[in-house]
């Protein structure tokens, strides 16, 4: 039962994570690597025990042993057939990963604003650049996939945005393959200078019977003034497991609006960690979780206030239906002398079915006194005075029922400012809702 | 700004009223726990062998367990073989047949402590079971409740003289085995009280506790019981202080409550342990479990707390919804000043179809004091119609303080609804201000924004404990504005 | 006013219970097309209940009596088709529903009664047409075009969308609770107007109201005093005034003597 119990007798999923490790080749980031993974190992997998895994049983994953998924040709993919999101909107490059590798075409590394590099070819040539984002694992890191990810990523993406851009980058990853059991770590790296702006939207998506594991991971460190507006949304299939983190370091005036949305996929572990460190930085964060047949969503949001005049808004909308779970978990930490710190949550689930649940903890933890805060959270059916309101305007009861669903999801939906994908979004959320002909008519 | 702060520090130097220690000769049992040690007190109390297979059963159990460590806490390890686990007044009899045969050092004590066991009491119209070290040392009022049918006395003398209800319901609520401080308590309970409130009985007065640590060195495990059967009422009172000693003393309490159909249970709690002194030196750990089960339909128990002493407290008032239409509430006022750490709150579990609850909780965090609310809401499939509405709302006092909100919110019901608001906020120079331009002291004013924050739930309370908790908050934030 | 009667709502000895508790004793009333009922009464006396339970609130519960409309049992029919059939409540506190459109929901209502009626729907540029002729007379901003329904509105606008509202429905019989209530004189002049522009001999419109403030303005044929779930007096529209003057006590003292 204990948790160091759990952890000497270490599962199949660790073994076969640290038989990974050894096969490794060294490279210029093998420090920082072995330290994660040191760690790591002596974490072992989060057990239900652990207060940020309480919702969500990693038991099955943890009896099965992992091998490195295939590194693709480009040939075996075929992005049309989900690539779907921007649709034919302009914008500025689309990027491609495969199981954590990009394949990046020549010319792509040279858009206006914008450079962009594979992550293992930096790490030969420019290391210093990397180890900038990737910081050396402490004693408190409880982080344990960022920590596996930080240890065995193969490759990935090193995004650096020099200045303000307009048309919004897809980065379109594709998880494939099928042999069962094989685990990839996606690494993104995103470096805004300082008073850059742009769009990044990471689309995940699954091909094939036995997509891999994933274990994903998008460092954001935003320089002073520096804006971005980032989406990643979860498009896999009913057997995919997903977990994913994307850590925001923001400094000074900086601003993110940040959209996670759950539509597809088994199990969705989507972490987002983000580190209000100098005065005036602000985070809007938008959650759009969507439990459906037998999905499993659990999202966790930690936003550290760390300076004075920090601003955080957290909007989170949860549906779930059929035998889905959806958590949402989100903590706001105000440090000491976060000083006019200003923060607010609100979280709504609606449960359309008597089998589905919805879990939420909207936490606080205030270390100052000069602050802001509140949170609103509400999980229920749909709002019986508003049903009857249009019911008593003649319109019938799938009609309204539809609509209220509809302007539930609306808070989420209107923030986002790439109209293309947001209307790709609520058509595919759409479909996964009761009276999905009924909603399509009132868009 | 910071004068008028300076002025606020400066006012209240009010220190722990209730820390004397009471010269008393008492019989201990020396520091350890085994067996033996759970059997010595079964048989010190003459208890029948079902009390004492429980008692057994609920060590070896403990003996399997790890301490928890989720709370948002820290403090030493506790050393299990380092406490006595059963002290008691030595009287001349075994025990006192009436309050004239109480030490009177030890009715000196409650004079002290305000607590009316003689005279006072019947003016009062309270009836007091106070609770000394680990045993019940006088109960008042005990005939008057008998002739209405109402039992209210002594854990032991409920063993003694009420086994069978002893035995139906000790442990239905809180099982040995429910977590680490309640098997201990399980094992190694000395007293408390009982109630039981026969059907139809709406309880003709207000029912009171007082508990007090003296002996050093001691553990305190009590144990209660109240029962309301059928259409039943009744309300209880809790009040506990102790000496200050530089040592920690553990308080770990059982309470558990049986609501019958249309039953109802208020339960007042006003915790004043000591809380140690202003540099975190001594004080209780008070890691308690209290649970109350609605089992009949339309039946109520409602938890009002006022938590102002202990180094740490620990603890979950919690009401398990099972009758169909049941209510569970909590309103909590928990204050937590120089370095006393608070981790406490409620659960409520909905099982029964249109089950209600209402939280309300109320933190104050002064000094280097971190105070949390930790809140379970759990809906289970079965509670069709379930409501919950949850408010918790924390003050902040300084800027070396901690507040924490930590709800858990658990649907399983799609036609239920559950509702958390939860708000951050300090006393507002302006505030401050405004009422020192109209002529009030800044003592009074920190004390008015207080209890204006703290209303909602003052108002729950009993007359009698309403003013006492009312005192006791304004004596906890000495120094708080900072 | 028109010369044939038609009884277009007829209730009969009507008695609800809202939360386990009866709120309405037995309430009989009796409304022809043509005509403008006014129903009065102090606070808690039933006005509201009455009003939400003919438009089919579900947790009230009917307990016995009849209610009747064109001749049809209301009581069996839902919410939904009672407004398709011509029924309209103006509701005292009408819902805010963010992230719904205004405009949308008035057509989707508007288009469901003519779907009921085997009428062919509206589009969309007639009905913004319509609506924007219906807003002028109303004297509300086009900003309400394209904001959710109810939403953020004040106390006064709200009113107004209802009567906006019942404006594009048409309905047969109207029932307006406290529709007058936390209106300033000038926004009470304009929802009198829409009121007024619906009387036709065709239609009735029942005024739940506590004050005979409105009733200048629209002058009824009838006034009803409920009071303890019953309606305990009738009478002209002089007994409004009468009430204004000599308060609801005066009423409950007149019936005892």
């Amino acid at each position: 039962m204990s948790a160091a119990r759990q952890t000497s007798s270490a599962s199949a999923a660790v073994r076969s994570f640290e038989a990974q490790w050894q096969a490794r080749a060294a490279d210029a980031l093998r420090p920082v690597r072995e330290q994660a993974m040191q760690r790591f190992l002596k974490l072992g997998l989060p057990s239900q025990r652990d207060e940020t895994w309480r919702y969500t049983d990693l038991r099955a994953l943890a009896s099965q042993s992992f091998v490195d998924a295939q590194h693709e040709a480009l040939g075996d993919v075929q992005p049309d057939a989900v690539q779907s999101l921007l649709d034919g909107a302009p914008r500025a490059a689309t990027l491609l990963m495969v199981n954590g590798f990009p394949s990046l075409q020549p010319q792509q590394a040279a858009i206006d604003g914008m450079e962009i590099q594979s992550i293992r070819e930096m790490s030969v040539r420019d290391p210093a650049v990397l180890l900038r984002f990737l910081a050396p694992a402490s004693d408190a890191d409880q982080r344990r996939w960022v920590l596996l990810n930080t240890a065995l990523f193969r490759d990935g993406l090193y995004l650096k945005i020099t200045r303000p851009l307009t048309a919004p980058l897809l980065i379109l990853h594709v998880a494939t393959g099928d042999g069962a059991n094989a685990v990839a770590h996606p690494r993104v790296i995103i470096d805004a200078c300082p008073g850059s702006s742009a769009t990044i939207i990471e689309h995940h998506v699954a091909q094939g019977a036995h997509a891999p594991l994933i274990n994903s991971n998008t460092h954001i460190a935003l320089a002073r003034d520096a804006r971005l507006e980032h989406y990643r949304v979860f498009a896999t299939t009913a057997a995919a497991t997903h977990i994913d983190s994307v850590d925001i370091q923001q400094d000074q005036s900086s601003h993110c609006k940040q959209f996670t949305v759950v539509l597809g996929g088994g199990l969705v572990r989507a972490t987002l960690e983000a580190n209000l460190r100098q005065p005036g930085a602000s985070l809007d964060s938008y959650s759009l979780l969507v439990g459906h047949e037998n999905r499993h969503v659990d999202c966790v949001n930690i936003v550290t206030h760390g300076a004075p005049r920090t601003r955080s808004r957290q909007t989170a909308r949860a549906i779930a239906s059929d035998h889905s779970r959806v958590i949402f978990n989100s903590k706001v930490i105000v440090n000491a002398g976060a000083i006019n710190a200003d923060s607010q949550q609100s979280c709504r689930g609606l449960l359309l079915s008597p089998t589905a649940e919805i879990d939420t903890r909207p936490q606080l933890e205030i270390h100052a006194d000069e602050v802001k805060c509140a949170h609103g959270a509400t999980t229920g059916r749909l709002d019986p005075d508003m049903l009857f309101y249009m019911l008593s305007r003649g319109l019938d009861r799938a009609t309204a029922q539809s609509l209220l669903v509809y302007a539930f999801l609306a808070d989420v939906l209107t923030g986002m400012s790439v109209t293309a994908a947001r209307s790709a979004i609520e058509n595919a959320l759409i479909s996964q809702l009761p009276d999905a002909q009924l909603l399509r008519k009132f868009r | 700004m910071s004068s008028k702060s300076q002025d606020v520090e400066a006012l209240v130097g009010q220190k722990y009223r209730h820390g004397f220690i009471t010269d008393i000769e008492s019989d201990s049992l020396p520091p350890g726990l085994d067996e033996d040690v759970v059997a010595a007190i079964s048989k010190k109390k003459l208890e029948p062998q079902f009390l004492l297979d429980w008692r057994l059963k609920a060590f070896r159990h403990w003996q399997t367990m790890q301490e928890p460590t989720w709370a948002h806490v820290r403090y030493k390890p506790i050393d299990y073989q380092d406490i006595s686990y059963y002290s008691a007044p030595k009287s001349p009899a075994n025990a006192p047949k009436s309050l004239d045969e109480v030490d009177p050092k030890l009715l000196e004590t409650y004079e002290k402590l305000g607590i009316p066991l003689h005279e006072r009491a019947r003016l009062a119209g309270v009836a007091v079971d106070a609770v000394f070290d680990s045993v019940s040392v006088a109960t008042t009022f005990k005939d008057k409740l008998s002739k209405a049918g109402v039992i209210f006395c002594s854990f032991s003398d409920a063993v003694r003289d009420h086994p069978r209800l002893v035995e139906r319901y000790l442990g239905s609520v809180v099982p040995t085995t429910d977590n680490f401080f309640a098997a201990l308590n399980s094992a190694v309970f000395s007293d408390g009280s009982f109630v039981y409130v026969p059907p139809g009985v709406r309880c003709p007065m207000e029912l009171s506790t007082y508990f007090r640590i003296n002996a050093a060195k001691t553990g305190q495990f009590e144990r209660t019981l109240i029962i309301a059967d059928e259409g039943a009422s009744v309300s209880y009172l809790e009040g506990c202080t102790a000496p200050m000693r530089d040592e920690n003393q553990l308080h770990a309490a059982v309470v558990e409550l049986v609501a019958l159909d249309r039953a109802q249970i208020k339960y007042s709690t006003v915790q004043n342990w000591y809380p140690g002194d202003e540099n975190g030196l001594g004080g209780i750990y008070n890691f308690v479990t209290k649970r109350g089960e609605c089992r009949g339909r339309d039946s109520k128990i409602s938890w009002t707390q006022v938590e102002t002493g202990s180094a740490i407290t620990w603890k979950y008032p919690s009401c398990i919804l099972k009758g169909e239409n049941s209510i569970g509430e909590f309103y909590s006022v928990a204050v937590a000043n120089n370095y006393q750490q608070a981790d406490t709150g409620t659960k409520m579990i909905h099982i029964g179809r249109n089950t209600r609850s209402t939280i309300v909780s109320k933190g104050i965090s002064a000094g280097h004091a971190e105070n949390t609310y930790r809140g379970l809401v759990k809906i289970l499939p079965s509670a069709a119609g379930a409501r919950n509405f949850t408010q918790c709302d924390s003050l902040l006092m300084g800027s070396k303080c901690a507040a924490n909100t930590f709800p858990y919110m658990e649907v399983k019901n799609p036609t239920a609804t559950v509702e958390h608001e939860a708000s951050t906020s300090k006393i507002g120079e302006d505030q401050l201000f405004y009422c020192l331009q109209r002529g009030i002291s800044a003592e009074d004013a920190v004390n008015m924004i207080v209890s204006g924050f703290c209303k909602v739930v003052f108002k729950e309370l009993p007359m009698e404990f309403a003013v006492e908790a009312q005192n006791l908050l304004s004596v906890s934030l000495e120094g708080a504005v900072g | 006013m028109a010369t044939e009667r038609t009884i277009l709502l007829e209730i009969n000895d009507l008695t609800v219970r809202v939360a386990g508790k009866e709120i309405l004793k037995g309430v009989n009333l009796k409304v022809n097309a043509g005509e403008v009922h006014a129903i009065m009464g102090p606070n808690g006396s039933g006005k509201s209940t009455l009003a939400q339970v003919l438009a089919g609130r579900e947790d009230y519960e009917v307990t016995s009596g009849s209610v009747s409309f064109e001749g049809r049992d209301l009581l069996a029919l839902p919410a939904e088709e009672r407004a398709r059939a011509g029924l309209f409540l103006g509701f005292q506190y009408p819902v805010e529903i963010p992230g719904v459109n205004n405009v949308y929901l008035l057509k989707a209502a508007l288009n469901a009664k003519r779907k009921a009626a085997g009428e062919p729907e509206v589009d969309a540029y007639d009905f913004l047409a319509l609506i924007k002729q219906k807003m002028k007379f109303m004297q509300m901003s086009e900003a309400f075009l394209t904001r959710g329904v109810n939403e953020g509105f004040s106390g006064g606008e709200k009113k107004r969308n209802e009567v906006l509202q019942m404006l594009v429905l048409e309905p047969k019989l109207a029932i307006l609770d406290e529709t007058d209530s936390g209106l300033d004189i000038d926004a009470l002049k304009v929802v009198s107007k829409g009121v007024n522009s619906l009387r036709d001999p065709k239609r009735a419109v029942v005024l739940v109201t506590h004050y005979q403030r409105l009733l200048d303005y629209v002058i009824p044929d009838q006034v009803h005093v409920l009071t303890g779930g019953r309606i305990v007096k009738s009478g002209d529209k002089s007994l409004a005034q009468e009430l204004e003057r000599r308060g609801y006590d005066w009423v409950l003292e007149s019936r005892v003597a």
